[in-house]
């Protein structure tokens, strides 16, 4: 895989180096600027795929729904109201409804098709093919929560949205998405356990 | 904070402390501090954590870009956004004031039948002045 993006401003809005925020972006996109579109898309693709990705386990329909959601950015700009919640707060919504919106059975990939193991030959291979194990086996796990369970999971700890933005994000009080992100870790937990992937003490 | 608040905390937000709920951050920070148990707890977690994150999505960049490339295509084929009395949908506007009018017209012939005994003047001025005797 060719340069695979970091996370840089986890679960913030992101500023660009002419200092502009992505609510201010966003307000010159309400006014028709497509130079600042194309720009606040720039920023927040990677978000916007891996969410859709983390919460319909398939990376076709999660091209689809990020497609999707920037268009609606982009015919509804002007409904967004920074009063109401920040651009990131909003964007994430759309996607997450938009992926909750899907009624069909998540098509999650067959894990043997998530893609191969890196072939290789150097001296870190085998720590390479724990690790590609490992997160094979997470992704299993994943397969058996929830839609809703995997955008707690994806929101706060592969976007890295504190708890209260989370909550937010999924129109939840703070101590019910707590309770959602305690049944979705303990449900991993209990089958990586299955699996042999974590020892009985690493999970007490 | 009760170790059982702090079990249930650290199961559900993971072993980071800062990213538990701030409310509770200053007690549980005490309470690792003092207890060698939450410690190896912890530690422990860190385990759990480190699956889970290494799970997320590997998005490439030129699947980024190539999307939204695909986007601004899409975009270019849209009309421009217009002002809002551009886009004010005459088509519906008009069928009703249409409708409206044709109520009216309704009503005016429903009005003639219901006083055919009685009459009235095209223009309504006759029989606004008869019956004050004019």
């Amino acid at each position: 895989m060719s340069s695979l993006r970091g996370t840089p401003g986890k679960g913030e809005a992101e500023t660009s180096r002419d200092g502009n925020s992505d609510d201010v972006l966003m307000e010159r996109v309400a006014e028709g600027n497509r130079v600042a579109f194309a720009t606040l898309m720039q920023r927040n693709m990677r978000r916007a795929l891996s969410i859709a990705q983390s919460v319909l386990g398939n990376p076709s329909d999660a091209d689809e729904i990020a497609q999707e959601a920037f268009m609606r950015v982009w015919q509804h700009a002007q409904r967004w109201d920074p009063d109401q919640a920040g651009f990131s707060t909003w964007f994430y919504r759309i996607v997450l409804n938009l992926c909750l919106d899907r009624r069909r059975k998540p098509k999650w990939l067959p894990i043997e098709e998530a893609g191969d193991i890196p072939d290789t030959e150097t001296e870190f291979a085998p720590e390479i093919i724990a690790r590609e194990e490992n997160r094979r086996a997470v992704t299993r796990a994943l397969q058996e929560l929830s839609e809703r369970h995997r955008a707690a999971i994806a929101l706060f700890y592969f976007e890295g949205l504190s708890s209260r933005q989370a909550a937010e994000v999924m129109n939840l009080k703070p101590g019910a998405f707590g309770q959602l992100l305690l049944r979705a870790r303990m449900a991993i937990k209990s089958e990586l356990l299955r699996q042999g992937m974590i020892e009985e003490r690493t999970a007490s | 904070m009760t170790p059982e608040l702090f079990d249930m905390l650290l199961e559900s937000y993971g072993a980071d402390l800062s990213r538990w709920p701030e409310e509770h951050q200053s007690a549980a920070g005490h309470y690792l501090r003092s207890s060698p148990l939450a410690r190896q707890a912890v530690e422990r977690m860190t385990v759990l954590d480190q699956l889970i994150q290494d799970a997320a999505p590997a998005v490439s960049r030129q699947r980024e870009d190539s999307l939204s490339r695909s986007v601004m295509a899409q975009l270019e084929k849209m009309p421009l956004q217009a002002p809002s009395w551009i886009t004010w949908d005459w088509a519906h506007g008009g069928l009703t004031y249409a409708g409206l009018f044709v109520l009216g017209g309704l009503g005016n012939l429903l009005t003639r039948f219901l006083t055919q005994d009685s009459p009235m003047d095209f223009l309504f001025s006759s029989n606004l002045l008869s019956p004050f005797g004019g």
